[in-house]
């Protein structure tokens, strides 16, 4: 068999070396804080663990992440599916535009995300006096909170389905239309089952962003204990107070959800992974 | 039942559809020929409504038809790659057209469907297939089982064989053009190879950058009544322009 590419494929001795030297990285910046994060997390025992969890302010601020996290996922979904329908499946002015926006968030600080929206309607922001008025309340509230994750979280949803409905194309689609289906049937019946992994995927990374989001929230939230303070900005208030320990296991939640996302993640790729094994296995069965 | 005038389409600079004119009987079998980018597939887009042209009127069985979705126009569109949901079984597929419909039929009705459909493209037993699952040729014959369920009387196939070796290929146009006798169907199909349409179209359309530039009878049928009554005057019989060398070739 001749050999494409002379090297590669060889000389065992530097492939073990760089293998190891990939794991043990990954091993060293991975594993080990997490490991570092349960150990201390329970150093002082599973009563303390409890108390730190169940804590008035850390319920507080579970609670407080859930709703924002429970706004922002449904908001984002919509917007993602609706964003990347826009851009794969019509030509129009503005569409590279519209694209490029979308990925903005990924290349806008955190701090920047936060302080547009304190600049805009704090107290001494554009539209500040027209709030105060009303007597409705942004920065330094739940809708500063909102507002601050569904910016960072943006691209993640229309991030996954774009280069994969552009890769789909649009001919089951129309071959549903010149059937019949309305535009909604076309859709929950073609569109969706072609992108449900992928849109899974979008929205797990959105999920696990908006509950962990730490910096752009941090500049709008204004830190009202059992008020204002999410997860991340609970932690952050404990670890300030040298309550190590408590610190930990209100960490240990976030480290939970992570770690739920990766395995969540890993078993849809197995499935796609699967499906294509399926689909290869079936093609060579027909072919023999 | 396929009366097309003066249909014009501009993208940018070009003009795909050049004030094109045909029309295609009640029970026609007409093939469409020309060079590759000649407007063949931007002319059957049009006609199912998955595209607008600019200028130009179309009529489907009498009735004007610009404004009716791709879903009311009473016809069948088979598409070049097929188009089959992936994610579907066969008998999905096929019964997909009758799922959509509203009144949704009764269960029983779609299920006798299928399996006459099936039986109608040589495909029986195959339902439970998904399309990864099949052969280039058996894909061919669930998109045509697919369009023909939901009884169009109008269909539109664009180059349906392309992709096929000859073998299969020669099998499937002898069904086609038993189906498209069985059924009564209008039936308008675009395909490069111009034997093919010889051997199955009634007549021949040759398009050219947009333009009808010729058409001939072909042998698909004894050149009868219906042909001769609706090929115009006007037009030489067979291509006079460049297009012709790559007929004879
Ligand atoms: N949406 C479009 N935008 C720009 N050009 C197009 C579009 N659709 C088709 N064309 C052009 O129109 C011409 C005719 O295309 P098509 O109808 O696919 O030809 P055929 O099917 O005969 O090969 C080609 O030159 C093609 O590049
Ligand atoms: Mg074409």
């Amino acid at each position: 068999m001749p050999r494409s590419r002379p090297g590669l494929g060889e000389a065992p001795a530097w492939r073990g070396l760089l293998i190891g030297a990939a794991l043990l990285l990954a091993a060293w910046l991975l594993v080990l804080p997490l490991l570092v994060l349960f150990v201390e997390a329970f150093s002082g025992g599973v009563a303390a663990f409890t108390a730190a969890v169940t804590n008035p302010d850390a319920a507080a601020a579970i609670r407080l992440t859930l709703v924002v996290a429970a706004i922002v996922v449904p908001a984002n979904t919509v917007f993602g599916v609706a964003a990347a329908w826009c851009i794969t499946r019509f030509r129009f002015r503005g569409r590279r535009l519209l694209q490029v926006l979308v990925g903005l968030p990924f290349s806008v600080s955190p701090v920047v995300s936060g302080l547009v929206w304190v600049l805009m309607f704090g107290a001494q922001g554009w539209f500040g006096p027209l709030l105060s008025d009303t007597g409705l309340r942004i920065v330094f509230a739940l809708p500063g909170i909102v507002l601050a994750t569904l910016f960072v979280t943006l691209p993640f949803v229309a991030g996954q389905l774009i280069p994969l409905m552009g890769a789909q194309g649009v001919a089951e689609e129309e071959a549903a239309l010149v059937l019949g289906a309305t535009g909604p049937q076309m859709f929950l019946r073609v569109t969706l089952p072609k992108i449900r992994w992928g849109l899974l995927q979008g929205v797990l990374l959105c999920s696990a962003r908006s509950m962990g989001e730490f910096g752009a929230v941090s500049v709008v939230s204004g830190r009202i204990r059992g008020l204002t303070n999410t997860v991340p900005l609970h932690i952050e208030v404990l670890y300030q107070e040298y309550d190590i320990a408590a610190a930990f296991g209100v960490a240990t939640l976030l480290a939970g959800v992570a770690l739920l996302t990766i395995v969540l993640r890993a078993g849809l790729d197995l499935r796609g992974e699967a499906l294509r094994v399926r689909g290869s296995q079936a093609r060579l069965a027909v072919a023999a | 039942m396929i009366r097309v005038q003066g249909l014009s389409k501009q993208v940018g600079a070009t003009r795909i559809l050049d004030e094109l004119s045909l029309h295609v009987a009640e029970g026609g079998f007409v093939a469409l020929l020309g060079p590759s980018g000649s407007g063949k597939t931007t002319l059957l887009r049009v006609i199912a409504g998955l595209e607008h042209a600019d200028a130009g009127t179309l009529h489907l069985a009498g009735r004007p038809a610009r404004d009716l979705p791709p879903g009311g126009r009473g016809l069948g569109f088979v598409f070049q790659g097929y188009a089959l949901f992936e994610h579907m079984t066969v008998a999905r597929n096929i019964a997909f057209g009758l799922h959509v419909r509203r009144p949704r039929p009764p269960r029983r009705e779609i299920a006798d469907t299928v399996e006459r459909m099936l039986a109608l493209v040589r495909l029986p037993g195959l339902g439970d297939r998904l399309p990864s699952q099949l052969s280039g040729g058996q894909r061919q014959r669930v998109a045509l089982a697919r369009t023909l369920a939901v009884e169009p009387r109008i269909l539109l196939l664009d180059e349906p064989f392309g992709a096929l070796d000859r073998q299969v290929r020669e099998e499937l146009r002898g069904e086609l053009r038993r189906i498209h006798d069985a059924l009564g169907t209008t039936t308008l199909f675009v395909t490069h190879d111009h034997e093919e349409a010889m051997a199955l179209a009634d007549r021949a359309l040759m398009l050219d950058r947009g333009r009808l530039v010729g058409e001939r009878a072909g042998q698909g049928r004894p050149a009868g009544a219906v042909v001769a009554a609706h090929a115009p005057q006007d037009r030489p019989a067979w291509p006079l322009s460049p297009a012709n060398r790559i007929l004879e070739a």
